[in-house]
């Protein structure tokens, strides 16, 4: 290799974390918990997962993940229905799957190769919208209407892109292989 | 002739990450929470996270098929730089592709890792820093492309070589150039009284600085104008015979295995290093029971030696060092120079040293110390460290200096040098005199 290559540029942007951030605060404000708790949940959520993945044992990993899904959960299960806060709450889970490409042990630009997966699942959250807007009933139709519209998107792209199969367990770079220790090597 | 072209490789199945999982999870406790209560709002936040993983892997990957791996290892002592290519038509998901290089035990980064990406090649960079001597098989490294979001991925087909790596101390290297004493005629071989104590000619070298008279061949000499000295089959071949002591102690089986690592490296070198020079070397491990490789030479002799070495496991049970020392009467002639490996720190009816010595070897013992392995380990303040190191040391010293009168011994603690176990091979005893 020619000379010292320059130190490699990695992903966890702050404007996907910002974007996240404001997407679960404005849910957290229009949802249904007393005073500021809404964005106070959305924020400490997606701070205590940001620093996670950053700072905390084992970065990158998937519990990393868990404190973002739980406020998103809080905040989408206390939320009234209501056409701004179902396009709020899409907006947050995409928002969510835009920060876990933007991750920091990954090369950066995670969000822009991520734009193939991110997109159709955008066009669902923006098709689901668009009928409940044009759905005229009441809120637990409306509701029903967009469970069965999300579970027609998901078996089609489970047909489309086949049965998945289960990840085998393997040790991560960091760690030392026991297969390669010196006493087991060879 | 146009050789038909080979198809590419199939690529291998797309799996889900952990991170898959567990998005599907949230987003159908969000669904069923949604239909429980009649509520869309979970529901809206549960699509994404739904679609995700199944779209993930139908995504970027479908060109890619296979890549193949260059990897060699270099560096000296203690340092190894591992460098490599992964070529293959990698498009732009090379960027996504990862290389998981497996560490040996005791290994540390001496600096980040390095990688370099093209459409047509991922180069990388590694470099490590061995604690101690070992010898591995690094097995091939991980590759896999994973998608940007990190919920599905897949391994990449191609070539995947092993990477032996061997490290062992630089000043073995010299150890060749020691002439260990001949101590066994060899097979068939009939000492003449007639022929003195060089033995049968072997052919013609080139004369060194401060040789005899009497071994300058003076009739070639004039012939070739140049001084030439005789080589006799004698001068040839000495004789050692490596014993490799893997039976279990009372250090517990990870410092057992890092202990025998380290000995494992420092038989492999010192075999190297005397075989490259036709010393006759032979290779014993004792656990349980004796295992041996006879005396002998050449090419194959130390093929066959060396994978020996690279077997050697410890063992569950421990036989008793009597059983060693018949077995080695058995197997061995006496009077074979006997180097024996071995940590011994359990009470002196364990130790194999005497019980070889009675049966008519001379033994030197290399014993790889357990010290700087378990140095800091004991959860003692900082200030009381160097005292307990101190005190483990001088205990040591005191019962390996009992050995002395079976032989001699080497503590060896600074592992990255041999140089105490090449000074004492340098002496008489076990130096052919020439």
């Amino acid at each position: 290799m020619k000379g010292p290559s320059p130190p490699p540029v990695r992903g966890g942007g702050l404007a996907t974390t910002v974007l996240f951030g404001a997407a679960a605060c404005f849910l957290g404000l229009l949802g249904g918990l007393p005073l500021l708790l809404g964005p106070v949940v959305g924020a400490l959520g997606v701070f205590a997962s940001t620093a996670w993945r950053t700072h905390g044992k084992g970065r990158g990993g998937t519990v990393a993940l868990v404190p973002a899904l739980l406020a998103l959960a809080i905040l989408a299960g206390t939320s009234p229905v209501a056409p701004s806060t179902d396009l709020f709450a899409g907006l947050a889970g995409l928002a969510f799957l835009l920060w876990i490409a933007d991750d920091p042990a990954r090369p950066a630009g995670g969000g822009r190769r991520a734009m193939p997966t991110i997109a159709p699942a955008a066009l669902g959250v923006g098709l689901a919208w668009a009928i409940t807007l044009a759905l005229v009933g009441q809120p637990e139709e409306v509701g029903l209407a967009g469970g069965l519209l999300a579970a027609a998107l998901v078996l089609l792209a489970f047909l489309v892109s086949g049965l998945p199969r289960r990840a085998p367990a393997h040790p991560r770079n960091a760690q030392p292989v026991r297969g390669a220790s010196p006493h087991d090597g060879v | 002739m146009i050789e038909a072209e080979h198809p590419p490789p199939l690529p291998g199945p797309v799996h889900w990450t952990r991170r898959a999982y567990l998005l599907v999870a949230f987003g159908a406790g969000l669904l069923a929470l949604a239909v429980a209560f009649r509520d869309a709002v979970p529901l809206f936040a549960g699509i994404p996270l739904l679609l995700a993983p199944f779209l993930a892997g139908s995504q970027g990957s479908r060109q890619l098929s296979g890549a193949d791996l260059e990897w060699q290892a270099s560096g000296l002592g203690p340092d190894v730089t591992i460098t490599g290519a992964l070529r293959g038509n990698l498009g732009s998901s090379a960027v996504d592709i990862s290389v998981e290089v497996p560490k040996p035990l005791g290994a540390t980064d001496a600096e980040p890792a390095r990688f370099e990406r093209d459409p047509t090649a991922i180069r990388f960079a590694l470099r490590w820093r061995l604690s101690e001597p070992s010898i591995v098989t690094l097995p091939p490294p991980r590759i896999v492309w994973r998608d940007p979001l990190g919920l599905t991925e897949r391994p990449l087909d191609g070539a995947r070589p092993s990477l032996p790596l061997e490290r062992y101390p630089p000043s073995l290297h010299r150890l060749g150039s020691i002439r260990p004493a001949r101590t066994t005629t060899l097979p068939g071989e009939v000492h003449s009284r007639v022929l003195g104590a060089s033995g049968e000619f072997f052919g013609l070298r080139e004369a060194t600085a401060g040789e005899p008279p009497r071994t300058i061949n003076w009739r070639a000499t004039a012939r070739a104008g140049r001084l030439l000295a005789n080589d006799y089959r004698i001068d040839r071949t000495g004789d050692l015979l490596i014993v490799l002591d893997v039976r279990p102690t009372s250090l517990g089986p990870d410092t057992d295995d890092r202990l025998l690592g380290v000995a494992r490296a420092a038989a492999h070198g010192i075999a190297e290093s005397l075989l490259r020079e036709k010393t006759r070397t032979g290779f014993a491990s004792f656990g349980e029971f004796l295992t041996t490789v006879p005396l002998s030479t050449g090419r194959g002799h130390r093929i066959r030696i060396l994978r020996a070495i690279k077997a050697a496991r410890r063992e569950e049970i421990a036989g008793p060092a009597m059983r060693c020392a018949l077995g080695l009467r058995r197997s061995y002639p006496r009077g074979v120079t006997t180097l024996v490996v071995s940590s011994w720190t359990e009470d002196p009816s364990f130790n194999l040293v005497p019980y070889i010595q009675r049966q008519g070897f001379p033994v030197v013992l290399l014993s790889p110390s357990p010290l700087p392995m378990r140095a800091r380990t004991g959860g003692l303040d900082p200030a009381d460290e160097p005292l307990a190191e101190r005190l483990e040391r001088l205990e040591r010293r005191t019962r390996l200096s009992e050995l002395w009168v079976h032989g001699p011994v080497v503590d060896w603690e600074d592992f990255w040098t041999l140089e105490p176990l090449s000074r004492i091979m340098r002496r008489p005893p076990y130096r052919r005199i020439s």
